[in-house]
């Protein structure tokens, strides 16, 4: 039988020596450890040493698989503690994530929270004391240091610790009814709350990654859902467009053979128009998908914004819009798919004009903002109501009476493919400023 | 219109509908309209009269030999044939095999654009 005797090195103790007995055939312990009052020797068998630490330790332990809160379980943790080795009380000290003080989390016994100081800066001279490893007086620890006058109970610290890292104290006033017992068990108290705090950073660190992923889940099935609608829709789209192109088409051969101005030649063309503008409505759900093929190069930014002002110049005359363009250098440079980009600028300026049928002002800002190029199209329109501001980009939302919706979106899609963003600045009635990120060339 | 009268274009299009509407309104301007409706039955027609044919109006996705292919096959052996692919999808026009084209209409029921491209392109 393999024997236990001789000198281990242990932790809690400063030297623990196992001395067989011979008679009773049952290893038998003896070690020393700091006491309230200096060295104190034990002596005893293994039975003995576990029911010292077996009460306490499963007591302590159960508040991890249990707790509620770091805070409530220190203080019960602060409780079984007094209880077991009879300190008249014990306030729990966490160290604060920034290493600098101690915070009062915890207190039972004696007094209260509140008579207790709820902060101890860290300093050297204490975290000094502290990594001595075992109890130690507060007489010259600040602040508890007066509170060790003639007749009163003597006031202790011991370090929340292990051997890499210090989490906290507790300190303690008055003595434990039993100094060898209540050394063990403060030992083992101390681990165990050192314990509880480490578990409770683990925790929190794990909840905080478990509820990334849970959003990142959530956020992918969202995608997946998208995508599939957008299987969907491109499926239909494809069915649709060819039909549509035949019914288009002879309508408008029937309206030519109708004679104009009859009731028959009215409705071909109302249907006509309505053909028309499914066709339209096919298209812009096309370019959506389809610009996946953007072909990114090299490109004048301020050729492109003025090329599609230009385009828009009889509208901004028809309704009295003034427009001006403010770019921070003379050649801007971004990398860009130039037919999508005058699509997703055509669009932006579109829904600018919309918003001002009675006249305003239109600027369109660009400059260099790090790699990337920012675009600003502000308009002094109407607005864009508060609750709608979110849907926007949403295919086929619109407020507007001939609007088929997907303008913004369409210029949307366009900006992410080239690997850019757009959002909605601000709106208001003095009007709505579009941002537009692209990426800059490098140059 | 009658500038265009006695051309003969060949229209593919699986749509029957498309290739009716084409029909109609190329009769209209006095063109000669032969009809296909799969890739096989283009090359078969050519193969039979490519000499009288004097333009190739051809969709692109089609089941069987795609557009893309009736089109190499075309100019592999009748490189002086012009064929204008015209399609409902615009993205094909990034497609290499669909450079060889004389032209890429992206079709619509206003066919103001495809008669256009059909008028420069015989009339040279």
């Amino acid at each position: 039988m393999r024997t236990l005797r001789g000198t281990w090195k242990c932790r809690h103790f400063q030297k623990l020596q196992v001395v067989e007995n011979v008679r009773k055939r049952e290893p038998r312990f003896s070690f020393s450890c700091l006491g309230n009052s200096g060295t104190i020797l034990f002596r005893g068998s293994l039975r003995e040493l576990l029911a010292v630490y077996k009460d306490l330790s499963y007591a302590i332990v159960s508040l991890v698989e249990s707790g509620t809160s770091l805070d409530g379980d220190l203080e019960k943790g602060a409780r079984l503690l007094v209880e077991a080795t009879g300190y008249s009380a014990c306030s729990v000290y966490c160290l604060g994530d920034d290493g600098a003080a101690f915070v009062l989390m915890a207190h039972f016994g004696v007094g209260s929270l509140k008579d207790n100081p709820s902060c101890v800066t860290a300093d050297d001279r204490l975290l000094k004391k502290l990594s001595s490893g075992g109890i130690v007086s507060v007489e010259t620890v600040e602040p508890f240091a007066g509170e060790t006058e003639a007749g009163t109970e003597p006031v202790n610290i011991y370090p929340l610790s292990s051997k890499e890292s210090l989490k906290g104290f507790v300190l303690l006033r008055g003595s434990s009814s039993d100094p060898v017992k209540g050394a063990l068990l403060l030992s083992a108290a101390a681990s165990i709350l050192f314990m509880v705090i480490q578990y409770e950073t683990v925790m929190l660190r794990n909840e905080a990654l478990f509820r990334k992923a849970e959003e990142a889940r959530e956020w992918l099935h969202g995608v997946e859902k998208f995508l599939y609608l957008g299987d969907t829709a491109a499926m239909l789209v494809h069915e649709i467009k060819n039909p549509i192109i035949s019914i288009g088409g002879f309508a408008a051969r029937l309206k030519k053979s109708i004679e104009p101005g009859s009731k028959a030649s009215l409705y071909m063309e109302q249907m006509v128009s309505e053909i028309d503008r499914i066709e339209k409505i096919v298209d812009g759900a096309f370019r959506c998908m389809e610009n996946e093929y953007a072909k990114l190069e090299k490109e004048n930014l301020n050729s492109i914004i003025a090329e599609r002002v230009e385009l828009f110049s009889d509208e901004f005359n028809r309704l009295g819009i003034l427009v001006t363009t403010e770019f921070e250098s003379p050649s801007l440079q971004v990398m860009a798919d130039r037919e999508q980009l005058k699509i997703a600028f055509d669009n932006l300026i579109a829904n600018a004009i919309q918003s001002m049928t009675d006249g305003g002002r239109l600027t369109i800002s660009a400059r260099r903002n790090d790699d990337n190029i920012i675009v600003d199209f502000k308009d002094s329109g109407c607005g864009i109501d508060s609750a709608h501001v979110g849907s926007i980009f949403t295919p086929f939302f619109t407020t507007k009476e001939c609007g088929t919706g997907l303008g913004l979106p369409i210029s949307n899609s366009i900006i992410r493919h080239h690997k850019g963003f757009i959002e909605v600045l601000c709106s208001g009635s003095k009007g709505t400023t579009f941002r537009v990120g692209l990426k800059g060339c490098g140059c | 219109m009658s500038d265009l009268k006695g051309k003969r274009i060949l229209v593919v299009d699986d749509e029957e509908g498309l290739r009716l509407l084409y029909k109609e309104e190329l009769e209209d301007d006095g063109i000669d309209v032969v009809l296909a409706g799969s890739g096989t039955e283009a090359l078969e027609k050519l193969e039979a009269s490519v000499a009288e044919m004097d333009l190739v109006l051809l969709d692109i996705k089609m089941p069987g030999m795609d557009g893309v292919e009736v089109l190499r096959v075309i100019k592999e052996r009748w490189k002086e044939l012009p064929v204008i692919l015209c399609t409902a999808y615009p993205h094909y026009k990034h497609e290499f095999g669909t450079w060889a084209s004389d032209a890429y209409v992206v079709k619509s029921s206003d066919l103001t654009e495809l008669k256009q491209t059909i008028r420069e392109i015989l009339l040279g």
